[in-house]
């Protein structure tokens, strides 16, 4: 079920790449129009279709969940799924809020300052980091993401992210849980999702901004 | 009535408790819900005043006091210089310099002389300044210049420095350590010289963790070893435990080193073998982190370990009759509060008292916090909760009575006589002045500050006095002890 626009549910509400369903039929409408040019277009230079979840305007579909780990330090954040069928794969999003805990001046410096911020017990296993993390901009907050194939004796491995940014000493910390292959795709998706009105939001009300 | 009124009213002993009921019903909440204002008194109970020093303005962290020859000289440690004045003036160089150490004579604390300023690292609030002091005379030190006073201070989070402070006045830099991606509050052993330092060196996955030197030699210190929290050692993977926070050893005779990791979270008091961490394996693989590991007590995560301080074997009046076990080993552990105003992201911290008498498994048995209600703290500005207690344990105070910062709520006195009901038996908070600087939350995205107290940190004097600083500039005030806490120390 498309949720686009709409109150879940069970609870929460729906960020898609659209901010309304008026935008979306609009949106629509237009794509009649273009759509057999961008099929021509296609064609003509011999291109794949773009993965759904690794477009600029993506229509992923995220839904928020229920928090599913127990209380520690950090209390509880937020909690978001998208299905494979929006995203490309399945993804988890789990963030929240960890005050006083960043260095105001140098942020998210390197990959041992966002592995010490790290939700690792998120992830489903032992989390070995891909490659080297990067720098991300998040509505202005500067932060870093890293990827992680993690490992346990039950499943076969799977992918995750480790993202943080901050907000003078504040971080803001989202783990995602990946369950299909291909995390350097998702890498876009995800970073939009943190980009979008719902986190914001809920980024302007967890840091009291 | 003002609640300048109030607390005056509060400051005398009173003949009934029906007169305080009554002012209390008639001014309690409402008046004490405001933000303090300068001319408003300090507010006290079986503590008073006896000195005062701006400490030129500057934020204030550590300080320590040192009987000098017949001198008594507070070594006080700055956090960096606020937005609105990242480098104060000196008055005594008339030049601006960013916030290091203050050198005070306080040999006559009602009339504290300021010596001198150290400049420190720039940078503003924790990032800059030198936030740490400890002082070793040379004459104790193992290979030490006998006619040498040493400190130890940070400088800012780069680096630790050594000076040569026998002429407080003038002192000579010795040595800096540097190369630092942070440091904070170290741990010097003056009659051995080995100083349990608070680093953070390079490849290690967390900002704070230790580094051991001997420095029975300030001049050339040689490192033992480096040390922390497995899954904290360079080349860890997963999840990084909470990084350190400080320190308490209890030299080679006790043979303990209390850790404490955690600041207002996941805290960890780490109970550890000074022997086996001075001369066990060193390399800094996880077997080799655990294997001086006595004891190590998790903490409600809520709260975390800021200060671990040891108060030995107490014998527990409770148990006096005891055949088995009357005498219990006591940690004394402190949290850190770190938010404005008690909002999100921060449960209120406060102390513990942990027995360790089975030092593998240490429990927590008792905890003391400051009462909000009636006081409104919340709502005063700035922190409430606890940060830190004096480390002094010089008998005039050890096992008897302890100091605790708790930033508007100024320093309170608690009798720790009996640790397993620990009661807090007075307090001071000083009023603000020209110089308090202002702490702010959000609300409706706009700033939202009031001027409050801020008392930071806290020390004794073997003489008997306490000395609070104040991390919002408004800078030292030296206080003893009176009435019925002071009958508690044994004081005339």
């Amino acid at each position: 079920m498309k949720l686009q626009g709409r109150r879940a549910p069970s609870q929460g509400y729906v960020e898609t790449g659209w901010s309304s369903k008026v935008n979306a039929m609009k949106l629509a409408a237009g794509l009649k129009i273009c759509g057999v040019t961008a099929i021509l277009l296609l064609v003509v230079m011999n291109l794949q279709p773009v993965d759904p979840a690794v477009g600029e305007q993506t229509q992923a579909t995220w839904i928020e969940t229920k928090w599913p780990f127990l209380m520690d330090q950090w209390g509880e954040g937020k909690s978001f799924q998208c299905k494979a069928a929006d995203c490309g794969a399945e993804l988890n999003l789990y963030i929240r809020a960890k005050i006083g805990f960043c260095s105001s001046t140098i942020g998210i410096a390197d990959d041992d300052e966002l592995e010490r911020l790290s939700d690792f017990s998120f992830m489903n296993g032992h989390a070995i980091a891909l490659a080297r993390g990067h720098e991300i901009d998040v509505a202005g907050m500067k932060g870093r993401i890293r990827a992680y194939e993690t490992v346990n004796s039950v499943h076969s491995p799977t992918y995750a992210f480790s993202v943080a940014f901050n907000s003078n000493s504040d971080a803001l910390v989202a783990t995602v849980v990946l369950n299909g292959k291909n995390p350097a795709a998702m890498e876009s998706v995800i970073i939009q999702f943190l980009n979008g009105r719902t986190i914001q939001r809920w980024v302007t009300f967890a840091l009291g901004l | 009535m003002t609640l300048a009124g109030r607390d005056k009213v509060k400051n005398i002993d009173l003949a009934g408790t029906f007169a305080v009921a009554i002012v209390t019903l008639l001014v309690g909440g409402h008046a004490a819900a405001e933000a303090p204002k300068i001319g408003d008194p300090a507010e006290a109970s079986n503590m008073r005043l006896v000195g005062f020093n701006d400490l030129q303005g500057r934020s204030a962290y550590q300080p320590t006091i040192h009987h000098q020859g017949d001198r008594w000289i507070a070594y006080i440690g700055h956090h960096g210089g606020a937005d609105a004045v990242p480098k104060p003036i000196n008055p005594l160089s008339g030049q601006p310099e960013f916030n290091g150490t203050s050198i005070v004579d306080v040999t006559d604390p009602a009339h504290p002389l300021y010596l001198r300023h150290l400049p420190g690292q720039e940078g503003n609030y924790e990032a800059g300044g030198a936030q740490m002091t400890r002082v070793c005379d040379g004459k104790d030190l193992p290979k030490g210049d006998p006619s040498a006073v040493y400190l130890l201070r940070t400088f800012g989070g780069k680096a630790h420095e050594i000076w040569n402070v026998a002429d407080p006045a003038n002192p000579k830099l010795i040595i800096r350590l540097e190369g630092l991606k942070d440091t904070h509050k170290s741990w010097w052993e003056c009659d051995t010289g080995i100083a349990f330092l608070v680093s953070g060196v390079p490849n290690w996955r967390v900002r704070r963790m230790t580094e051991v030197y001997d420095l029975s030699d300030p001049a050339k210190p040689i490192k033992i070893r480096e040390f922390g929290l497995p899954g904290q050692e360079p080349g860890s993977t997963g999840s990084v435990p909470t990084e350190l926070h400080g320190m308490i050893s209890i030299g080679p005779a006790g043979n303990r080193i209390y850790f404490g990791y955690g600041t207002n979270k996941g805290g960890i008091l780490q109970i550890v073998d000074r022997d086996k961490l001075i001369n066990g394996p060193k390399e800094p693989i996880p077997d080799n982190l655990r294997y001086p590991v006595i004891g190590q007590m998790e903490m409600l995560p809520l709260n975390g370990a800021h200060t671990t301080f040891p108060l030995g074997k107490m014998t527990i009046p409770y148990f006096s009759k005891d055949k088995y076990a009357s005498q219990r080993d006591i940690v004394m552990i402190v949290d850190e509060s770190l938010v404005n105003e008690c909002q999100a992201g921060e449960a209120r911290q406060m102390v513990w008292f942990v027995d360790a008498t089975v030092e593998a498994t240490p429990m927590v048995i008792a905890s003391y916090s400051v009462q909000e209600e009636n006081e409104n703290f919340c709502e005063r500005g700035g922190r409430f909760g606890s940060h830190s207690s004096n480390e002094s344990m010089a008998p005039i105070f050890y096992k008897k009575l302890a100091f605790v910062t708790w930033f508007n709520a100024g320093v309170r006195a608690i009798d720790i006589r009996d640790p397993y009901h620990p009661k807090e038996v007075g307090y001071f908070i000083p009023p603000i002045t020209a110089a308090t600087d202002k702490r702010c939350v959000k609300a409706n995205g706009q700033d939202v500050c009031k001027v409050a107290i801020q008392s930071n940190n806290v020390e004794t004097d073997e003489r008997g006095y306490i000395y609070v600083v104040d991390r919002a500039n408004t800078g030292l005030h030296i206080l003893e002890v009176t009435g019925s806490a002071r009958a508690i120390a044994g004081l005339r």
